[in-house]
């Protein structure tokens, strides 16, 4: 793709003979209109945290839909994105079928890795790192879907990996891959990103994402890229259980008492000089809605906590998205009743179950066990200033699961639903990073000030 | 979703000259628009489309969605301004975005009153897009058009402010006392002598929007200034020179005299390394002015558009290469978006000189923005960039590559890169990494040269 003067040949990427460029039927416009708010079928989606909303794009039904919004993250950022390739990508995909989600991103994936290389070859460092960004997200994607005993799942999962290294390795200051000493020898992934501007401690946000993804895509959605525009550090991170720490080694599994992972990323963190132990922040987002506060709670050289959004209970939400009741009470035989041909639902099956550590329990037993991610009783053990951020089209249960415990919180304390109008509605803001990081980072500037003064 | 066996052509996958342009004719007959609300010149229905409306709103929903890539709007904001927005209907369209304006300027404010000057940025670079959109259905006449246009105006400026590199607005002087209003932003806080973009929209940009998807922010995160600006006739460009009727001229090398005068008298500027991007009908005026303007060093349309006049009827559904009738308000359809922006309602037709003419009047006058016979006067280095989704204006730009014979390349984007749009616009990290890769590599040679 390299053109330079002179060259004769046509670096066009013209169709094989016989083939019919970008075909859109009429009807299929038609047909997405029909889709909008309010008609998905997927029983997951129906239910809570990944409803259809104005905000979202509506290009599928099922929770592809908002997998699209999410890649449209690869950029939305102001970090380069790329709307075509998502709806090009969009259009080789039959909704809810995750084998031709997999093929059609994983061939934009491979395409725009490949681009980013030929970048690199001619010395443009520049387009080759915002290309390797994309690609990464490409391949994060591509492997959503995929449970971790696919091998294609951890062979995408390292391409996934491999770009964004070799991104953050064209940042000035460059991205430091960090391998955080954790328990048994064992270690952890994580990226720090040094905040723009002068040398000197600065105040620092440590980012995790929840039960589906990875610390590389934080750079977009998590606020890693909007931390260091501000002259904040931004370190990126997993802990036990989460997509990439799992497929780095498998015993690492999901545990509870999260404030032992945050332990050993405190300590990596503050042993550095270049941050303020007085400006710490851990930002949590879906499943790290329990994470993160159950962390502040015990982890007290965090100095600010925020939750995206706020899951006081593991247990119901896991029920919720499995397709129970979570008021009914449950036999042990549940696997009659699961309903496997769902695709979220086989996802938490193969995915969240497994990387709890309860791949071969019964569902009943994994629920269970579930009942251990609890911030009941917490309440009063928080003390940093927390922010809660939820979106409307998360659901009524969510929202008022985290708002009754947003209500009993004593410690300084701030909530931002993010309304239908507002146009940030859907989980974790997916739809509207911008909005997400002006809310949490205009605070965090505030209870940062007044921790100075 | 079809398409998908025919979607498996990689963006590799590369042929001749010759070839491409053969098939790329076959593929812009078999570009279907989604009903006949759209054009099937230059704004294809294609697969790398958001397919969110029927028509013209369906391009400029994705121009505004596209701004993402440099922080211009966000994917919730465009969907749910969308959601509000009734097909075909420019008062709905317009409303529905300045209800969004209005709001997410007012979250820039607060952001600014609190002293959080970067969520403050970059609500207000959202702001100034989604006021842009308010007024661009809108006739340069009415009050309401000026106002919004002032709005994103404003929001761009506040923006810049807030900018961490040196962002200028300038006023670049023009014929008898007039001006041309731009935006000079520096490649780093120095004054060293740097490679420098000039960047000029077409029949409908503005100079701010040039920001975004006109190359200007990707220009300085490569080290390059850019100056971002406006000729006359464009929105800007007029509004700033109240009373002076200001209208699109096709001898653009007197502009561009003025502007390349402006920007040479700059200690930070490279004369060798200096770039003219013309975008839309920019593809037209810019390779006009290289012909003239010999302190151009490169050249690059998007796309290379040699006759405005053969692409606005195609782009109105009608013969390009045929005599056209006089009355040709019975052949266009008015019911379409499309056709009343193009043609029928008359915006572009005023900027152009003839607001009280027929349509064929105006066509009359479009037939003098035409490079045919400028081939062998362009010398510096030029780029051709199109995409399979401009159809026929991406062929008929491919003519006349092919006639150039100055050092040249070229790049018509296929929809199976996902970047298949006009101007790039679905694909704005694309374009610039085409773009700008082969800037570097003329620069590098003409540096080596004068070593």
């Amino acid at each position: 793709m390299n053109a330079v003067i002179d060259a004769k040949a046509n670096p066009n990427a013209a169709p094989k003979s016989g083939s019919v460029q970008g075909a859109v039927a009429p009807p299929a416009a038609s047909a997405r209109s029909t889709t909008r708010a309010g008609t998905t079928t997927d029983a997951a989606t129906e239910r809570g945290v990944f409803n259809a909303s104005p905000g979202m794009p509506g290009l599928f039904r099922s929770h592809f839909d908002f997998m699209m919004a999410r890649n449209f993250c690869a950029g939305g950022y102001g970090e380069g994105g790329a709307a075509g390739e998502c709806f090009s990508t969009a259009h080789r995909i039959v909704d809810g079928d995750v084998e031709s989600w997999t093929a059609a991103w994983s061939d934009t994936a491979e395409r725009v890795e490949r681009l980013a290389e030929d970048c690199l070859r001619g010395g443009h460092v520049l387009s080759a790192r915002e290309a390797f960004l994309r690609a990464s997200m490409y391949w994060g994607s591509a492997f959503f879907y995929l449970a971790p005993t696919d091998p294609r799942q951890r062979e995408m999962y390292m391409r996934h990996r491999s770009c964004f290294t070799q991104a953050a390795q064209l940042f000035s200051p460059v991205i430091e891959p960090v391998s955080i000493p954790y328990e048994n020898g064992k270690t952890l992934p994580g990226y720090f990103m040094r905040a723009a501007g002068a040398a000197g401690p600065r105040p620092t946000v440590m980012i995790i994402t929840g039960g589906d993804g990875t610390c590389e895509e934080l750079y977009f959605w998590g606020g890693g890229a909007a931390a260091v525009r501000r002259g904040y550090n931004a370190f990126l991170w997993e802990g036990p259980g989460q997509v990439g720490a799992y497929a780095l080694d498998p015993e690492l599994t999901y545990r509870p008492d999260w404030e032992v992972p945050t332990r050993y990323a405190v300590d990596y963190v503050l042993s550095r000089d270049d941050v303020d132990p007085e400006r710490l922040a851990l930002s949590g987002h879906s499943m790290s809605g329990y994470f993160a506060p159950r962390a502040a709670a015990y982890e007290k050289r965090l100095s600010a906590v925020i939750a995206n959004s706020l899951i006081p209970e593991w247990k119901p939400a896991a029920m919720v998205l499995m397709g129970f009741d979570p008021g009914e009470p449950y036999g042990a035989d549940l696997e009659s009743s699961v309903n496997l041909s769902d695709m979220m639902i086989k996802w938490f099956a193969t995915q969240i179950k497994v990387r709890m550590g309860n791949g071969g329990d019964s569902i009943a037993a994994f629920f269970d066990k579930c009942g251990a991610y609890s911030l009941a009783g917490l309440e009063g053990k928080i003390t940093c200033p927390l922010l809660s951020i939820a979106g409307e089209a998360e659901g009524p249960l969510m929202l008022a699961m985290g708002h009754a415990f947003y209500e009993k919180l004593t410690c300084p304390k701030a909530e931002h639903v993010v309304s239908l109008a507002e146009a940030g509605e859907a989980h974790c803001t997916i739809n509207n990073p911008s909005l997400k990081h002006q809310i949490e980072f205009d605070w965090l500037d505030d209870v940062f000030k007044k921790n100075k003064t | 979703m079809n398409a998908v066996t025919d979607m498996k052509t990689t963006a590799s996958d590369t042929t001749s000259a010759n070839d491409g342009k053969s098939q790329l004719t076959g593929a812009a007959k078999s570009v279907p628009v989604s009903t006949d609300k759209g054009s099937k010149v230059t704004f294809g229905a294609t697969a790398g489309m958001p397919g969110r409306f029927k028509g013209n709103f369906d391009f400029q929903f994705l121009r505004t969605m596209g701004c993402t890539t440099y922080g211009g709007a966000a994917l919730g904001e465009c969907y749910e301004t969308a959601s509000r927005i009734e097909d075909e209907k420019e008062d709905s369209y317009s409303e529905a975005w300045r209800v969004t304006a209005e709001r997410v300027e007012a979250i820039a404010r607060k952001s600014l009153a609190g002293g959080h000057l970067v969520s403050a940025r970059e609500a207000f670079l959202r702001a100034s897009s989604y006021w842009r959109e308010v007024a661009f259905f809108q006739m340069q006449t009415d009050p309401k058009c000026r106002s919004s246009w002032e709005r994103q105006r404003d929001c761009f400026m506040q923006a810049g402010k807030l900018m961490d590199l040196p962002f200028e607005v300038v006023s670049i002087p023009y014929e008898d006392g007039k001006s041309l209003p731009g935006y000079f932003l520096k490649a780093d806080a120095t004054n060293k002598p740097r490679p420098t973009l000039m960047s000029v929209g077409g029949g409908d940009s503005l100079g701010e929007e040039l920001y975004f998807w006109g190359g200007g922010a990707a220009a300085v995160r490569r080290g390059y200034n850019a100056l971002l600006f406006e000729i006359p006739g464009q929105r800007g460009a007029m509004y700033s020179n109240p009373g002076a009727e200001l209208f699109y001229r096709p001898d653009t090398e007197v502009p561009l005299k003025y502007v390349c005068d402006w920007v040479l008298a700059r200690v930070d500027v490279d004369p060798k390394c200096l770039a003219l991007v013309g975008w839309s009908m920019g593809g037209n005026f810019a390779p006009r002015a290289a012909a003239f303007e010999k302190r151009i060093k490169a050249c690059i349309a998007s796309t290379s558009t040699p006759s405005m006049q053969k692409t606005m009827l195609e782009m109105l559904g009608l013969p390009g290469d045929k005599a056209y009738p006089r009355d040709l308000e019975s052949k266009i359809d008015p019911s379409s978006v499309n056709n009343r922006f193009l043609a029928a309602k008359g915006d572009i037709r005023y900027r152009m000189g003839v607001g009280g003419g027929t349509i064929a009047e105006y066509i009359d006058v479009l037939g003098k923005y035409d490079l045919w016979g400028l081939e062998d006067k362009i010398t510096c280095p030029y780029f051709n960039i199109g995409g399979q989704g401009e159809g026929q204006l991406a062929v008929d730009g491919q003519k006349f590559y092919d006639k150039l014979t100055c050092p040249k390349a070229q790049h018509i984007i296929a929809t199976t890169e996902g970047g298949e749009a006009h101007c790039g616009l679905n694909n704005e990290s694309l374009e610039h990494q085409i773009i700008f890769d082969w800037l570097e590599d003329v620069f590098t040679q003409e540096r080596r040269r004068s070593r």
